[in-house]
């Protein structure tokens, strides 16, 4: 598989090219809020270079909001619609690498049988991912730290090594050469810069934690889960944010003649998430909860699946508005509840 | 030349899709459950619709939504299923508030079922508490279908008062083809029977536990205090199983909240050896 060179003045034929062939998706710039992974059209300028934050790519492939069923009741007939989207060739571009992977970790929930989620499949089985590693690290990431990065690169299509006036395009599958046709080679002077880069990336932000084995760390009995759950106001930003966080209500709406089923994003951080009919609830206060929502991604994904449910994006780090660092808390957690400091 | 993608043969079926069912029959169980049996309106479908004792379906009432249910039914008697509802939320509300002819969805079956081939030439014994009966009663009515296959069959069932308590046209049946002990927690004037909680009752009856394996279902509470009462029998942690109930939207592992640790109770249950609930965390 030959690596390629894209210069940045080149994007435009790049994607007009690539858009004649498939439906491209990418970050594309909103007002006052982060990018947004959108479906482009001609002339569109998406932000390819992973320089900023942006809504997860889950939100193109698990929407936020999405109709899962029609059901009409006319005339003493009731029918019903599956909803599901059109499965067609499509790009996403300009994908954080962590995030690419946690795209791995939702392949994992939602595309093994026996159950295969048909709206997932749609988008997601014919769609090629391409990694972006921008140039300057955020300093919220510690990918590094939560698995060997190294494996994740076979799960993409393509990854784009963000070298200032020019991208350096790996190519890691066979269809990814599609996506690289009639781009230059590199040179050495390429090769040599692209491998400091991922080398910067490899090495970035490496934790404490980064050797343990977290699944066999993380214990049911741990101080730490009370201490993050006094801080939490249970917002749910962290899921919402989160690119591998999947979980999801299904409500009915009445809009007119017909009943709308649809799916939206829920959160193991919400009472309400697991408070059943006539009272009961398992996980009814804060510190069950937020024990949840890192075992689940820690201990219980790697137990059913083999993968580690967090790949270190940084979101909830940033974004969290009472300061709960999930690296902070791993740190505690595989250091007998010692506070590590944590470099920002 | 950009290469061809990876071609897609298989359409998938979408298990978010309910089959339509008619509601045939509604039984007044008690002043707040009611048995439901609907048909599939698909004959088709109708006719190729099996499932196993244990299983669970999730009910669509359009307009307000989809609770899970246990299929309480038999897949011995077959062309219909049946599930009980407590009236307890907004989708039981709406099913109470239906009549018979009505059209509901239904997603089914789902979830593991009860080992009963294992269980082939053993005795059987069920200690129910309230609407924990409705799960037990398809594997008891189909045990009692397949006679031969089974030792004795005893059934313990108790409920709050004798208006609490469910299923009574099947007692007679219950009681012919198997032995069944019913109690009450608080007896009224025409109660003759046993008054007592399960676990006690369970206690005084003193079942022997060789070749048995035990089933219970009830609520959490009744649980708490029946299973020291069997460990005291002598009964074994893989002897006793039992069916968990947690809060699911999608019933096939994917939307998140029925999770026991590492388990699904939609697709790693709802049936369980009290010896894999020792493997879980204390979370249900």
């Amino acid at each position: 598989m030959a690596d390629k060179i894209l210069a940045k003045d080149k994007i435009p034929e790049f994607l007009q090219r690539l858009m004649s062939k498939f439906t491209v998706v990418a970050p594309m710039e909103r007002k006052d809020a982060p990018a947004e992974f959108k479906e482009l059209s001609p002339g569109d300028k998406p932000i390819l270079d992973g320089s900023r934050m942006m809504m997860p790519p889950k939100d193109y492939l698990l929407p936020r909001y999405e109709v899962l069923l029609r059901v009409r009741q006319t005339g003493g007939e009731t029918k019903i619609e599956s909803m599901i989207p059109e499965d067609k060739p499509r790009v996403m571009l300009g994908v954080w690498l962590p995030d690419a992977q946690a795209i791995q970790v939702l392949d994992r929930v939602f595309l093994e049988e026996p159950f295969k989620d048909p709206y997932y499949a749609a988008r997601r089985e014919n769609t090629m991912i391409v990694a972006v590693i921008p140039a300057e690290m955020r300093w919220s990431w510690f990918c590094g730290s939560t698995d060997d990065v190294e494996t994740w690169k076979p799960n993409v299509d393509a990854i784009m090594y963000d070298l200032g006036d020019r991208f350096y395009v790996e190519v890691t599958s066979e269809r990814g050469e599609s996506i690289v046709e009639g781009l230059a080679d590199p040179t050495e002077e390429d090769i040599a810069a692209k491998n400091g880069l991922w080398e910067r990336f490899k090495t970035h932000n490496i934790l404490p934690f980064a050797d343990e084995k977290l699944y066999n760390r993380l214990e049911w009995d741990n101080s730490v889960w009370e201490e993050i759950a006094a801080k939490c106001v249970a917002c749910g930003m962290c899921s919402y944010m989160c690119p591998s966080c999947s979980c999801f209500d299904i409500q009915d709406e009445v809009c007119g003649t017909c009943v709308e089923r649809y799916r939206c994003r829920d959160t193991c951080q919400f009472e309400d998430f697991t408070l059943m009919g006539a009272g009961h609830n398992p996980r009814s206060e804060q510190l069950p909860r937020s024990r949840q929502r890192l075992m689940h991604k820690f201990k219980y994904q790697h137990e059913q699946f083999g993968v580690v449910g967090c790949t270190g994006c940084g979101r909830c780090v940033e974004l969290c508005p009472v300061n709960v660092d999930i690296r902070e808390v791993l740190c505690r957690v595989c250091a007998g509840n010692q506070p590590e400091p944590v470099s920002k | 030349m950009i290469n061809t993608q990876p071609e897609r043969t298989t359409t998938i079926a979408n298990p978010y899709e309910p089959q339509l069912a008619v509601i045939e029959k509604i039984i007044d169980e008690t002043w707040d459950t009611k048995t439901f049996r609907a048909v599939f309106l698909d004959e088709a479908y109708r006719e190729s619709f099996t499932y196993e004792p244990g299983q669970f379906q999730i009910v669509s009432v359009f307009g307000v939504g989809e609770a899970t249910f246990c299929l309480t039914s038999t897949p011995t008697r077959k062309g219909f299923v049946e599930f009980s509802v407590k009236r307890v939320g907004s989708v039981t509300a709406a099913l109470h508030e239906m009549y018979e002819g009505q059209i509901i969805g239904i997603r089914a079956p789902l979830g593991n079922h009860f080992p009963y081939e294992e269980w082939k030439g053993k005795n059987l014994l069920f200690a129910g508490g309230g609407i924990g009966m409705a799960p037990m009663r398809s594997l008891l009515n189909f045990c009692l279908d397949n006679r031969s296959d089974y030792g004795e069959i005893t059934t313990i069932y108790g409920a709050r008062t004798p208006g609490d308590l469910c299923y009574k046209y099947e007692f007679d049946d219950w009681n012919t083809r198997g032995k069944l002990y019913l109690t009450v927690d608080q007896g009224d004037d025409d109660w003759n029977g046993h008054v007592g909680h399960v676990p006690g009752y369970l206690r005084e009856l003193a079942p022997k536990p060789d070749n048995t394996i035990a089933i219970t279902c009830g609520p959490p509470i009744m649980i708490k205090y029946i299973l020291p009462e069997f460990a005291n029998l002598g009964f074994t942690d893989d002897q006793i199983y039992t069916t968990l109930e947690m809060k699911m939207k999608c019933g096939i592992g994917k939307c998140g909240r029925c999770n026991i640790g590492s388990k699904f109770v939609c697709i790693d249950g709802p049936v369980f050896s009290n010896a894999q609930i020792k493997d879980l965390p204390p979370e249900f």
